[in-house]
């Protein structure tokens, strides 16, 4: 019978090997460095094209602020939001913004649910079972496996002005339907990372996302038959 | 320094970065030159790995604590590797994803911590960046330039790896 490795079993063991690794290494005052020319020579020239790229930065800022200006004119000027107080009590409102290398959902209005609802997923590629459980009154992950390869499901709760940002450097992104819900499709051009999909239901406020290798139509078939126990 | 300094806006996080610039860089050589052969590949590790020490300088304690210094060893292994991998895909040579990280004195307990600190890099590295350094899913997720998803599956998978190496110890004794 395979014995049970808890956290607290790995925090004990990495505490040690921490311990050893600075340990076996030299004590980093007592080691010499002493640059090259030619390295001084590359970090002059990097200077010169930090420069260029401190141009680059402020444009993501202005980015930025364009986006904080638009989220504030949706809430402002959201009608629906202004006819019914249960109404703008009940839902979350959410925007995206894509960024250079990340996809960021910000999170407004909506009352946060008190503890995060169970989740089934009904419908699996052939050779997955679950694996794996855990998860707390926020976040919850079930794994599914066939012997070679994972399906991660996560969902958590999200509240008023959460963000939860997703790095999305050097893939593709799709925007997709989930059911009645608008998700994204992540599709990376390194295939040892996993494609994913995040959706949202606005509703309850809850975001979900499954990781896995496998093509657009399996990922959103699992995903549209997911179902609240 | 000067181009690194130019990346950082705040200026305590100027003085914390200045201060592990001059604490650490020559360990980074050393760490990089148990990898990499070439000066200049190793100039390249060390500077990559600066440019992750500064995106992330927000999350690093004080200079001298051990959470930060395992940090910058992790990192300038890491960056090694990842010039190693370079290097031998540009001579196409497959790289094995199971590297070995840095040589290290094991802890001795015949048990968990040592099988532990006998995984390949990228297992132990996730490990200790989680449990000896103390960082969330979602820390790492911006510290590693990865998703949570892809985070959740590297710490799965370092899991799944210990556990065999252990089992694997056990069977052996």
């Amino acid at each position: 019978m395979k014995q049970m490795i808890t956290d607290s079993d790995i925090a004990m063991a990495a505490k040690a090997v921490g311990q050893s690794m600075r340990a076996s290494l030299p004590d980093p005052k007592l080691c010499p460095y002493d640059p090259t020319p030619e390295y001084v020579d590359r970090i002059l020239t990097l200077a010169e094209m930090n420069c260029s790229r401190q141009y680059s930065s402020d444009k993501k800022l202005w980015v930025k602020r364009v986006a904080a200006v638009f989220l504030a004119g949706i809430i402002g000027a959201g009608a629906w939001l202004s006819v019914d107080a249960e109404a703008r009590d009940a839902f979350f409102s959410w925007a995206r913004h894509i960024y250079e290398n990340s996809i960021i959902y910000s999170f407004f209005a909506g009352e946060r649910l008190d503890e995060l609802p169970d989740c089934s997923v009904n419908w699996l590629p052939n050779g997955f079972e679950q694996t794996m459980e855990t998860g707390g009154q926020a976040s919850k992950t079930k794994v599914y496996s066939n012997g070679t390869s994972e399906i991660y499901f996560d969902w958590w709760l999200v509240s008023d002005t959460t963000e939860n940002a997703f790095l999305s450097a050097d893939a593709e992104i799709r925007n997709v339907r989930v059911n009645e819900f608008e998700g994204d499709l992540l599709i990376p051009d390194d295939t040892e990372m996993t494609s994913e999909l995040i959706w949202i239901d606005s509703e309850k406020g809850v975001t979900f996302l499954i990781s896995a290798y496998l093509d657009e139509s399996e990922l959103i078939k699992i995903a549209e038959s997911v179902s609240y126990d | 320094m000067l181009v690194y300094l130019q990346m950082i806006e705040n200026e305590d996080d100027k003085s914390k970065f200045i201060q592990i610039y001059r604490t650490y860089i020559g360990l980074m050589f050393h760490i990089a030159s148990k990898y990499l052969i070439n000066q200049c590949d190793r100039e390249d590790a060390v500077q990559m790995a600066f440019e992750a020490i500064i995106r992330n300088i927000k999350k690093l304690s004080d200079v001298d604590c051990p959470q930060t210094h395992s940090y910058i060893v992790i990192t300038i292994e890491s960056k090694s590797i990842d010039v190693l991998r370079g290097i031998q895909a540009k001579a196409g040579v497959p790289f094995d994803d199971n590297t070995e990280g840095l040589s290290i004195d094991l802890p001795g307990d015949n048990g968990l911590a040592d099988a532990l600190a006998q995984l390949p890099a990228r297992y132990r590295e996730i490990l200790l960046l989680r449990y000896d350094c103390g960082y969330t899913t979602k820390d790492l997720t911006s510290m590693l330039g990865l998703s949570r998803g892809n985070v959740q599956k590297l710490i799965w998978r370092a899991k799944a790896a210990l556990r065999e190496a252990l089992e694997e110890r056990r069977d052996f004794c």
